[in-house]
């Protein structure tokens, strides 16, 4: 039954309405006029005939060719568009593009039976802009034949007898404009502006007629009281009134229902507007209220609907009504995030600066001013913006507030237009926070929850700093965690200290409680990344002994059979294991083992790179894949691809695995193999001029750890644990057995090296709090 | 020291020393640029006019050269602490401004197109910038200025890992 998308054109009529509304014509308005104005009018009235004439033939000559040129076609996958006067262009806007669909009827397309019809389309791509497709001047029941078939993505038959007669969805009725609401007109801002509009476009006609067509009147004289007195009530008067008019012109009988899944608003006396959006695309609402409104109690509210381009017209929702209505309404669309929480008082103290400096600066000039040449009046002025700043910064205080709920949140802001968004968690694609030179100062941040809907962006204003992240994450979702200072560094990290906190890269951070941020692996991690550890010493009970006083680490023996593989827990999660098994040859040291997708793959990589294969790649049980690999420089490590196991559990804490870096005289050699082998990139240390450092970087960019050249050095791979005390852990250590030189303070924080009792050599390192 | 601490965490990576170079000579540019402007406004509009014409004659002339110490000497230096980035397991992050800073945090199953950008200037550093762009107008994270390979492999990586967690709520 689909009609074949052969193209349809619009009403014949569309080109009388053309005609007169001058639609395709209007472009040469603006030639004609200084064209009339340079000529002048002539004596006779021939010219304005013939110039009458003329310009409507131009008019018919325009519509006519553009009504030939145009046709449309709905076909089952896409709309497409035919037209141009003098080069063709087609248009296809696929269906599931297609936003909402407007049907419009302005007075004299009702006239001559006509709508328009107005297609919303979101953009392709990111090319940012979004498309409209409209077609003007179809019959009416056309207009709502396509409405119908665009929006249900399946063409029905146009049905002959009018719209009405098809079975339509249960509707249900969200809000019905009252007549009373109009009185709430003269308060709004923008209605305000419709009388002032056609005031000054009275003007401009005026000022743009020849001289000698203008009325004359002697000037009044406007030094009389009683003038400008009258002259401030017509005004007022015609404020009122126009405001009131131009609110019952847009918004008459404004209904708005839902429909099966679309929500639908109708509105309008003269230009009959129907616009709909699916409720599935919206993600909140925004409730606005300006500075009269608020008087009053009454407000507007928007919706944020996703893909939908000129959001503030299309996206409106309740033009104007009472508060407590429009309240119900946004709950209805979105659930309740709560009441808002008030922003710190260094929010209020910045408000008020802001609000009050511009007056200060003013009466500074003002004082000058009347020292200088007795000119007082800047002063007054000065003085009494100053005074008025306060007010106003109290009420841009009183306007900012937050709240977070279970799956929406809210911020307000703004004092002439006071404006509330309610958001869904799940529309916030990213975060933006902002501070400035002053709000660091303050330790407040603005931070903007970006949603690709509605304006794009809605901010929480100078909010306290140390309760950013936590807001973002509550209105968002676990991935802005990115954001809390804690997140994978139990310390707040500096700038060096972030560097050195990503030793173990991707790990995903948890809260326990107690809020103390841990940093918990759950998966396999890159490849390349440090993801095991492992000792072999000739005396496990005593390893036990020495490390678990040291690390507090808890011990899980492995049975004979294994050769006692035992594995470290820290608050029973896997950090590191240690085994009785040992090569006297090669010493004891703390085996790492790096992380592989594909253990056979990478060892064959190494073993072109110049490296020696010391265990060839063999499974571990159902655990995993590993191998041992000794590079060209003679340091050896190990490759570990996860499977049940997936290498330690936690890094990045007192007690696990923070850093691992090759040592080596020969750092050349080994930058060429482990890029190769892994493709890691390498950069220079720039905290550390003076050493020859070289940081890896897996391709994503990650730094995993770092080769550092020592002359007279035994190549080897170093490990670092992170500890919470340095010097306690030191003291420890020499008191298991171990021994060390002592704790410095290195660029990253406080280190030391510490010889186990069997000759083993790792570091520890407590990085710096804030 | 007053200032507090930085209300979120820091980007793990420091863009390459190239780019204080690339910034430097923005800046050379853009003061020449604003110096010939100067110089011609000297040279064209006679001393005598009246009005502001006297007073702009001196100040701007101080004005350019105070901008130019400002964005030769200092600026690219501040920026190059300022700004930072990263990519962690689920998402790209930034920081950037020199005076006012930005954050600018985007969860990777959120990216909808990720673009390499190598302006003509950038190229005679070797740079690149990587842009993530989202549904959101507001949403967009920019990486200036990665060397050329980095920035090529950060996108590939994005644009992949973006595909397999694409998430179509918004």
């Amino acid at each position: 039954m689909s009609p074949e998308p052969t193209g349809r054109r619009t009403s014949p009529r569309i080109v009388l309405v053309h005609t007169v509304t001058f639609r395709q014509a209007r472009q040469f308005v603006p030639a004609v006029i200084p064209l009339l104005a340079a000529t002048g009018v002539g004596d006779g009235g021939t010219t304005v005939i013939a110039l009458v004439i003329g310009v409507t033939l131009l008019s018919l000559a325009t519509a006519a060719l553009s009504w030939w040129r145009f046709t449309y076609a709905d076909g089952p996958t896409a709309v497409v568009v035919t037209r141009g006067l003098l080069s063709r262009s087609v248009r296809t806007v696929p269906l599931d593009r297609i936003r909402g669909v407007e049907v419009e009827t302005p007075v004299l397309h009702r006239l001559f039976g006509l709508v328009r019809v107005r297609i919303d389309a979101a953009a392709g791509g990111v090319t940012g802009k979004d498309e409209e497709i409209v077609v003007d001047g179809v019959p009416l029941a056309e207009g709502d034949r396509l409405r119908t078939a665009v929006l249900t993505r399946r063409a029905t038959p146009a049905p002959t007898g009018g719209g009405s007669a098809e079975a339509e969805p249960a509707e249900e009725e969200f809000a019905r404009f009252d007549p009373h609401w109009l009185l709430y007109a003269p308060l709004v801002g923008s209605y305000l502006a419709v009388p002032l509009a056609a005031v000054g476009a009275l003007f401009r006609l005026v000022d743009e007629l020849p001289r000698r067509f203008r009325p004359e009147f002697d000037g009044p004289d406007v030094f009389d009281g009683r003038v400008i007195g009258l002259g401030i009530l017509v005004v007022l008067l015609l404020l009122t009134v126009g405001s009131v008019v131009g609110a019952a012109l847009v918004n008459w009988r404004f209904r708005l229902v839902r429909r099966g899944g679309s929500l639908i608003a109708v509105r309008g006396l003269i230009t009959r507007r129907h616009t709909e959006l699916e409720i599935d695309r919206i993600r909140g609402c925004t409730l606005s209220e300006g500075l009269g409104m608020r008087l009053v109690g009454a407000a507007r509210v928007s919706a944020l609907v996703t893909g939908l381009g000129d959001a503030a017209r299309r996206g409106q929702l309740l033009p104007l009504g009472p508060r407590t209505k429009a309240w119900e309404l946004v709950h209805r669309l979105v659930e309740d995030p709560g009441p808002l929480a008030p922003h710190p008082p260094a929010a209020r103290r910045r408000r008020l600066v802001r609000a009050v400096t511009p007056g200060l600066l003013l009466t500074l000039a003002g004082a000058v001013a009347t020292l200088t040449d007795g000119s007082w009046w800047v002063l007054v002025v000065g003085v009494s913006l100053t005074a008025l700043g306060v007010p106003l910064g109290l009420g841009r205080y009183a306007s900012l507030g937050h709240a977070t709920g279970a799956r929406s949140f809210s911020v307000r802001s703004g004092w002439l237009v006071r404006e509330q968004a309610v958001v869904e968690r799940r529309a916030v694609v990213g975060w933006r926070v902002r501070q400035s030179f002053f709000q660091r100062r303050a330790g407040l941040a603005t931070v903007m929850a970006c949603v690709g809907a509605g304006a794009g962006g809605y901010s929480a204003v100078d909010l306290a700093a140390d309760e950013v992240a936590t807001f973002a994450a509550a209105a968002s979702g676990p991935w802005a965690d990115t954001l809390a200072p804690s997140a994978g560094d139990p310390l707040p990290a500096g700038p060096k200290a972030a560097k050195l906190s990503e030793g173990a890269a991707s790990v995903r951070c948890t809260r326990e409680e107690g809020s103390v941020a841990m940093s918990e692996v759950h998966e396999n991690q890159p490849e390349g990344t440090p993801t095991w550890m492992d000792l072999g010493v000739p005396d496990l009970d005593r390893a036990m002994e020495f490390y678990g006083s040291i690390f507090g680490w808890e011990f899980d023996v492995g049975p004979e059979e294994y050769g006692r593989y035992t594995t470290c827990l820290l608050k029973g999660r896997r950090v590191a294991a240690m085994s009785p098994q040992f090569d006297p040859s090669a010493g004891v040291f703390w085996n790492v083992y790096l992380a592989t997708d594909d253990c056979d793959r990478t060892v064959e990589k190494a073993r072109e790179a110049g490296g020696t294969v010391l265990v060839e790649p063999m499974d571990v049980m159902e655990q995993g894949r590993m191998a041992i690999v000794r590079d060209p420089v003679g340091a050896q490590f190990g490759l570990w691809q996860g499977r049940a196991h997936t290498g330690a559990e936690v890094v990045n804490e007192p007690g696990a695995l923070v850093r691992n870096d090759l040592v080596t005289p020969t750092p050349g050699p080994a930058r060429e193999f482990y890029a190769q082998v892994f493709g890691f990139t390498l950069d220079g240390n720039e905290d550390m001029p003076e050493a020859d450092f070289t940081f890896l970087r897996r391709p994503d960019g990650h730094e995993v750890g770092g080769i550092m050249g020592a002359p007279g050095s035994v190549s080897g791979w170093q490990t670092t644990f992170e500890v919470a005390d340095t010097d306690d852990v030191v003291r420890r250590a020499r008191e298991a057995g171990g021994t060390t030189e002592g704790a410095k303070d290195f660029l990253y924080g406080r280190l030391a090296t510490i010889t186990d009792p069997f000759g083993a050599q790792f570091s520890v390192i407590t990085r710096p709090a804030g | 020291m007053t200032t507090a601490p930085p209300p979120v965490r820091e980007p793990a990576w420091s863009l390459p020393r190239s780019a204080i170079g690339l910034w430097v000579t923005e800046s050379v540019i853009s003061s020449v640029v604003l110096g010939l402007a100067v110089g011609a406004f000297l040279l064209f509009v006679p001393a005598d006019a009246g009005g502001l014409v006297p007073v702009l004659r001196r100040l701007l002339p101080i004005a350019v050269a105070g901008y130019a110490v400002v964005a030769i000497a200092v600026r690219p230096w501040l920026k190059h602490r300022v700004y930072r980035w990263e990519i962690t397991a689920d998402a790209a992050y930034t920081r950037t401004g020199w005076l006012t800073q930005t954050w600018t945090l985007v969860p990777i199953s959120r990216i909808q197109t990720v673009d390499v950008t190598r302006g003509v200037l950038q190229q005679v550093f070797g740079l690149a910038s990587v842009a993530v762009l989202t549904a959101s107008s507001q949403g967009t994270v920019r990486i200036w200025h990665l060397e050329h390979v980095v920035a090529q492999r950060v996108a590939d990586d994005l644009a992949h890992r973006a595909q397999q967690v694409r998430d179509q709520a918004t």
